[in-house]
C-alpha cells in the first residue's frame, strides 16, 4: 500500500512538472510569414535664416531742460528707428528690446525707463502696450515687442520705433548716453535666449 | 504748353538726393543661419557645432562678440578667440575687441569659381542668388561623466556692434543660437531588460517561476510524507 501511495504522489509531482514546462516553453513559429513590414526614417534639416537691419540710428535727442517730458527723438535719428526684418529671413522671429542706464560716464545717471517708445509697422503681432496710442518704457531686462512670421515673400517687413524721453526734475547738466540692444531670435529658440 | 519734360526733370532732381541719402544712410545688418540646433553626443566628446553670419543688407562692418548663456550645466565651450583689432575708422585709429567681423557682402547671382578664403555661399528660399557668409565653429566639451539620456541646453549669443555712431543712444543687435545635446553611448548595444516580476508574463506574485515550482513540489512532498507517517486509527 505504501509503495502505491508513493508512486501516486510521484506521478502527481511529475504531472505538475510537465504542466509547468508546457506553460513556460516558447514554441517556435513554424508557419511562414506571408508579408513583412519594415520601416526606416528619412530626415532633412531646413536651415533657419534670420536677417535684421537697423536704420536711422543712433537715437539722438535735442538738449533738454530738467523736468521736460516726452520729447521726441531727432528726426531720422531714432525718430523713428527702423527695425527691418529682411526678406532672407525664413523662420518666424521674435524681437526684444532693452537698454542700459543713462549715464554721463561719471556719477550722474537716470533710469532708462525715462525713455519710451511707440511702435508702428506691419509685424504680425505687436506688443499692444507699445503700439496704437500706447507707449512703453525701456527696461534693463529684455522686453518682447514684436513677432514676425515667415516666409516674408519678396519684400522686407519693417517696424518703426518712435522714441521719446523725459528728463527728471532734478538732473545734473551733462551729456548722458545709454546702450540699446535689439535682440531678434527664432521663435523656436530657448524662451529666455534674449534675456 | 507741354509740361511733361519739366515734370520729368523735376522728378529726377527730387529722386537723386533721396537715393544719395539712402546710400549714405547707415544700415546696420546682422544676418545669421543656424543649420542644426539638436545634436547627439557621447560622454567625453568634443562636439563641434556651427552657424553662419552674413551682412547682406548693411553698409557698415559688423563687429561681433560671442558669449555663452543659458548654460545651466556650465559646459565648457570653445569659441573663436577674442581679439583686439585696430581699425581706422574715418581717420581715427580705434581698438576694437571682437571675435569676428563681417564686412558688407551683398547677395550674388552666381557662386564665384574661386571664392574668397573663409567665405561660404548660402542659398535661402526667399531670395534669388547666394548669400556670402562667414562660418563660425564652436566646440562644446561634453563631461566624461555625462549621464546617458540627459539633454544639455546651451545658448551661444552673438552681439553685433557698429562704429561711426555718435549719439545719445548706441545700438547693438543680439542673436541667440540655442542648442540641445542629447547624451548617447558611443557604441550601440541592445539587450532585453524587464524589471523583476514581469518576466514570463503570466505569474505576477513577485516570485520567479523556479521558486513557485519549488514551493509546489515541497508542498506535495510534505502531503505525501504526512500521508505515509500519520498515525493509523485503531478500530
Amino acid at each position: 500500500m505504501k509503495s502505491g501511495r508513493i508512486a501516486i504522489g510521484l506521478l502527481i509531482i511529475l504531472a505538475f512538472a510537465i504542466m509547468f514546462m508546457i506553460k513556460t516553453t516558447t514554441l517556435p513559429n513554424v508557419y511562414a510569414a506571408t508579408y513583412a513590414n519594415q520601416s526606416t526614417t528619412a530626415s532633412v534639416t531646413v536651415n533657419g535664416f534670420v536677417s535684421v537691419t537697423l536704420q536711422n540710428t543712433p537715437i539722438n535727442f535735442p538738449a533738454l531742460d530738467p523736468g521736460t517730458n516726452n520729447t521726441p527723438a531727432t528726426a531720422n535719428q531714432g525718430n523713428p528707428l527702423i527695425v527691418r526684418v529682411d526678406n532672407a529671413t525664413t523662420v518666424a522671429v521674435m524681437g526684444y528690446l532693452n537698454g542700459s542706464v543713462f549715464t554721463d560716464g561719471g556719477s550722474n545717471s537716470f533710469t532708462v525707463g525715462n525713455m519710451t517708445l511707440n511702435i508702428t509697422g506691419n509685424a504680425t503681432i505687436l506688443n499692444t502696450s507699445c503700439s496704437g496710442s500706447n507707449r512703453c518704457s525701456y527696461t534693463l531686462n529684455a522686453s518682447w515687442v514684436f513677432n514676425e512670421t515667415a516666409p516674408l515673400g519678396t519684400g522686407h517687413k519693417g517696424e518703426s520705433f518712435w522714441h521719446y524721453i523725459s528728463i527728471p526734475q532734478v538732473q545734473a547738466p551733462a551729456g548722458y548716453s545709454s546702450n540699446v540692444r535689439v535682440c531678434v531670435m527664432q521663435v523656436s529658440a530657448t524662451p529666455t535666449a534674449c534675456s | 504748353m507741354n509740361y511733361r519734360p519739366c515734370l520729368f526733370i523735376l522728378t529726377i532732381l527730387f529722386l537723386v538726393p533721396i537715393s544719395l541719402a539712402d546710400v549714405n544712410s547707415p544700415a546696420y545688418s546682422l544676418g545669421t543661419m543656424q543649420p542644426v540646433s539638436s545634436y547627439t553626443a557621447h560622454p567625453g566628446e568634443n562636439k563641434t557645432v556651427d552657424f553662419y553670419i552674413f551682412n547682406a543688407y548693411g553698409n557698415r562692418i559688423s563687429h561681433i562678440m560671442f558669449s555663452t548663456a543659458n548654460n545651466p550645466d556650465n559646459l565648457e565651450v570653445d569659441l573663436p578667440p577674442l581679439e583686439t583689432n585696430m581699425w581706422n575708422i574715418s581717420g581715427i585709429m580705434t581698438p576694437v575687441e571682437e571675435n569676428l567681423y563681417v564686412e558688407p557682402m551683398p547677395i550674388v547671382e552666381e557662386q564665384p569659381a574661386n571664392p574668397p578664403a573663409g567665405i561660404y555661399y548660402l542659398k535661402a528660399t526667399n531670395i534669388t542668388g547666394f548669400i556670402p557668409a562667414k562660418r563660425v565653429v564652436a566646440t562644446i566639451k561634453i563631461p566624461e561623466d555625462a549621464p546617458l539620456g540627459k539633454s544639455y541646453e546651451l545658448t551661444i549669443n552673438a552681439l553685433a556692434k557698429w562704429y561711426g555712431e555718435a549719439g545719445t543712444v548706441q545700438i547693438s543687435q543680439a542673436r541667440p543660437f540655442s542648442y540641445t545635446l542629447l547624451i548617447t553611448a558611443e557604441n550601440y548595444s541592445e539587450t532585453l531588460y524587464n524589471p523583476p516580476g514581469e518576466e514570463g508574463g503570466g505569474w505576477s506574485l513577485g516570485l520567479s517561476n523556479e521558486m513557485v515550482f519549488g514551493i509546489v513540489i515541497a508542498v506535495l512532498v510534505i502531503v505525501i510524507l504526512f500521508q505515509q507517517f500519520r498515525p493509523k486509527k485503531h478500530r
